[in-house]
């Protein structure tokens, strides 16, 4: 009976990880801005879950207790490294040439790499709310909670984050009206 | 409706950047495939293996000799194989705590898995134990045939990092697998918990006939060069 028990619980751990791999891989990525990385995490994750398989497999949201994991994994890595060595030194244009970079086309920064690149060298707390808030789309209480700090630190890593990103994202084009003639025209 | 601008290029900014990423088909075939169980100690085995231990007192652990300087540590004898082990560590019988956490960790041999060589004995597995908490185990892997298939089936597939060992290749991975959880739930969040890093190398070596074994080294509060270091040393002798 118990192994039969065992084999269920195993297969429930499989069928969980079979459905949680890509999303949380995906998170990772956006985490570290490396695939190597991201799977290390998702890895990690998966053994801290199936530590604990018993409490989770009862949760009505896994998946999102693994993100939950994850995440805090990240950060928690990225802290310790950031302490052991200091950050890669940006590229030596990248912050101070955001007036030049916006007198590109913007419409070719549809370059994700950019974007990456971007949200990769923000500290890796603003880094998380980022993505905890944009992508996951979870609202601000629960980054918090994810976190561990309050709403309001979440706003304010939030905004400080997204006014960093925002130089990099495409402008929207300016709609013009009929018959007016573009500035210096 | 009211929309937020910034906060809507944001998501969509996002929603673009993941939808990018794809899973490498690999990364996933190790993902899904992966035995994310921890290892359990094989009870009769470690039975056998401590009561081997206590019928012979005089387990071959030999400590290092006076040729060797001062302030190193003592020396692991592993088969043919001596290990200088840093100053601080004191040699422990495999079995007995605290190191026989650590070897259940390094044991290659899963008694679990349908695995049908023999399992290490006694001599193919050596420990040490520092003050200070941590622990050096090594073992001798069971001999195996490499396949294209399989090439050594001991070596981690996921998070694995090939190394230079002296003169041979291995294979080095960092787990956390065997500490307490990293995350406290209290009533201010959710924290880390102290824990610490546990690195293990694997080298493959010849045993004649074609087939090969694996020295499997894995260590609590050694960094990865301390402890290839120690591996090449012992390798070169």
């Amino acid at each position: 009976m118990k192994l039969v028990r065992g084999g269920l619980r195993r297969r429930q751990f499989e069928a969980f990880i079979a459905d949680a791999t890509d999303a949380l891989f995906r998170t990772a990525h956006l985490m570290t801005g490396d695939a190597g990385a991201a799977e290390d995490l998702v890895q990690e994750t998966f053994i801290r879950i199936a530590r604990r398989w018993d409490r989770v497999r009862v949760m009505d949201h896994p998946v999102a207790y693994a993100r939950r994991v994850l995440v805090n994994l990240a950060v928690t890595e990225a802290e310790r490294r950031s302490r052991q060595r200091a950050e890669l030194t940006p590229p030596p244009t990248w912050f101070e040439s955001a007036d030049q970079t916006a007198e590109r086309a913007l419409g070719e920064v549809e370059d994700l790499a950019e974007f990456r690149w971007a949200l990769a060298k923000l500290p890796s707390r603003e880094r998380a709310v980022l993505v905890l808030r944009y992508w996951s789309d979870l609202p601000t209480a629960e980054v918090a909670a994810i976190l561990g700090c309050s709403t309001g630190t979440v706003k304010s890593s939030a905004s400080r984050g997204a006014a960093r990103l925002a130089r990099v994202l495409p402008q929207p084009s300016p709609a013009r009206r009929p018959g007016v003639p573009a500035r210096g025209k | 409706m009211i929309t937020d601008e910034p906060e809507t290029r944001l998501r969509e900014a996002f929603t673009r950047a993941a939808a990018d990423i794809e899973v490498p088909g690999q990364a996933r075939q190790r993902l899904l495939s992966r035995d994310y169980h921890p290892r359990t100690v094989n009870r009769k085995l470690t039975a056998v293996l401590t009561a081997a231990a206590a019928a012979a007192i005089t387990v071959p652990l030999a400590i290092g000799g006076g040729s060797r300087p001062a302030a190193a540590g003592p020396v692991l004898r592993l088969a043919s194989y001596t290990f200088q082990l840093p100053a601080g560590y004191k040699l422990t019988a495999a079995t007995s705590a605290p190191c026989h956490v650590s070897v259940a960790a390094v044991l290659p041999w899963d008694p679990n898995a349908k695995d049908r060589r023999a399992p290490p004995g006694q001599t193919a597995m050596k420990a040490a134990a520092s003050a200070a908490g941590g622990c050096i185990a090594a073992v001798l892997a069971p001999p195996y045939t490499p396949t294209a298939a399989v090439p050594d089936p001991e070596a981690p597939v996921a998070g694995a990092h090939p190394v230079q060992v002296g003169r041979y290749h291995g294979v080095i991975v960092h787990s956390l697998t065997h500490y307490p959880p990293a995350l406290i739930f209290s009533v201010t969040g959710i924290r880390a918990a102290k824990h610490h890093l546990f690195t293990q190398l694997f080298v493959p070596l010849p045993a004649g006939g074609g087939e090969m074994r694996d020295l499997v080294i894995g260590a609590s509060r050694l960094s990865a060069s301390e402890l290839i270091k120690i591996a090449a040393t012992g390798l070169a002798a």
